[in-house]
């Protein structure tokens, strides 16, 4: 695995606290397994990227079947949800719920309290970079995590610059790990 | 609705002459200045001919307008203005704040700046929300790093008065955000037949808002609106071809029926006080 822990996006000052590197798949295990109320945030491009072979929208929802994560489906990305016989637990635009990520009384989307881990992929790139750097410096008791294979500093983690390749293998770990069968 | 802004877009001009389209063919006046009115002249279709040829170029429904360059973006901010002068005689001197609630309370104009980058297209922008325009930019205006945005769950921020008797009541949250920033160009149609919408709608003209804001959010996103029951206020705003689709979902939300408005922010448009 290639590590390179650069922003993405050129020009882009991240400030001193940047998002920590996950080197192992294990880390994202642990970090869901430890969280209480997770949620997993699937944006436009989840439906793209990166191969035709390999779409994280697949991904996201055999993460949220595997452990019991609720998705919210950003911009019109629920049609694929759908097509697949996934239902999202919500579906609203990114901004929105990066809003209310940052609110620590939002009662979430079951009214059962807020999240305190919440995992992005699928989003532009620089539309995730300010929504984390939002949630970094205003949210209250959140960590987040980038699961997209570019890294992204305002996450709390987030998988260095990978090849599809090295991604695609992260991934398959961690939902192992996770407990798929 | 005006399509604003520069020409940073995510994926192409042509997305902002497909919206431009989709809104012209169900009788917006769709408005345009700037890059964007450029990048529709652009688009042209199997028989070569671009959106300014296939739509009358009148301010009038259906109609695609090219108002002119970026700096004619006042033209559209006064189209919006003139409403409050001429239909509610509001006094267009030193008068900024009734105009601006005039506009956010009564009339259905949302601006879109689709690629919008510049510091320029920011400041058209605030130029608009301050009057009560809502204004939706592409995901590049997410780096803007400044939204207003709110919050439909939280039903204390959607009180208005009714300026014929004083009493608080809920308006719904219509307009939802002021300005806000779409991931892509299906999220932004459904967004602005939403951000359409108005307290003071009749029930004719909120019955044909919402047939378009659930008709597109069925055909982009791929299922019902959930936030239906907030836009209804009586059974009379429903669209017809939808009622029984609708009905049962306000049955699920517990749906009660409620007062449309003469909706205002400014405590001194209120006509009769409450105790009088």
């Amino acid at each position: 695995m290639s590590v390179k822990a650069e922003p993405w996006q050129k020009a882009e000052i991240a400030g001193p606290k940047k998002a920590l590197l996950i080197l192992k798949p294990e880390v994202v295990v642990a970090v869901v397994k430890k969280a209480k109320r997770p949620i997993l945030v699937v944006g436009h491009l989840a439906a793209q990227d990166y191969s035709d072979d390999v779409k994280m929208v697949d991904y996201a929802i055999r993460m949220s079947r595997t452990a019991k994560i609720p998705v919210v489906a950003t911009a019109h990305i629920t049609t694929e949800f759908i097509s697949r016989g996934f239902q999202p637990a919500g579906a609203m635009p990114a901004v929105d719920i990066g809003n209310r990520l940052k609110d620590p009384e939002w009662k979430g989307l079951d009214g059962e309290g807020p999240y305190d881990l919440a995992m992005f992929m699928g989003l532009p790139y620089y539309m995730e970079f300010v929504i984390l750097a939002g949630l970094k410096h205003f949210s209250t008791n959140l960590k987040t995590i980038s699961l997209d294979r570019f890294y992204n500093p305002h996450a709390s983690w987030s998988f260095p610059n990978l090849s599809v390749k090295d991604w695609n293998e992260s991934y398959e770990i961690i939902l192992n790990k996770l407990g798929e069968k | 609705m005006a399509l604003v802004g520069c020409a940073n877009y995510p994926h192409g001009g042509k997305e902002v002459a497909e919206i431009a389209e989709e809104f012209a063919k169900r009788r917006f006046i769709v408005v345009a200045t700037g890059c964007a009115a450029m990048s529709m002249a652009m688009v042209k279709d199997e028989e070569g001919k671009t959106l300014y040829e296939k739509y009358p170029g009148s301010f009038e429904a259906g109609g695609i307008l090219n108002v002119g360059s970026c700096v004619s973006n006042p033209h559209i901010a006064g189209a919006a203005i003139k409403i409050a002068s001429i239909f509610a005689k509001r006094n267009l001197r030193a008068n900024y704040e009734e105009i601006a609630d005039y506009v956010l309370n009564r009339v259905g104009a949302v601006g879109v700046a689709w690629g919008a980058m510049s510091q320029k297209a920011a400041s058209i922008a605030s130029g608009f929300w301050r009057l009560g325009v809502p204004v939706i930019v592409g995901p590049h205006g997410s780096k803007y790093r400044r939204m207003l945005l709110g919050r439909k769950d939280k039903e204390e921020d959607w009180y208005v008065y009714d300026a014929r008797t004083g009493e608080k009541v809920y308006a719904g949250p219509a307009p939802e955000h002021l300005f806000t920033s779409a991931e892509t160009k299906e999220e932004a149609i459904v967004l602005i037949a939403k951000l359409c919408m108005r307290p003071n709608d009749t029930t004719k003209g909120r019955a044909i808002k919402l047939t378009h804001y659930i008709d597109l959010h069925k055909r982009l996103y791929g299922f019902m609106p959930e936030d239906i029951h907030l836009f209804v206020r009586s059974k009379a705003d429903i669209p017809l071809t939808m009622k029984d689709e609708v009905l049962k979902i306000l049955e699920e939300k517990r749906w009660k029926e409620r007062l449309i408005p003469d909706p205002t922010l400014i405590p001194r448009l209120i006509r009769k006080k409450k105790s009088e």
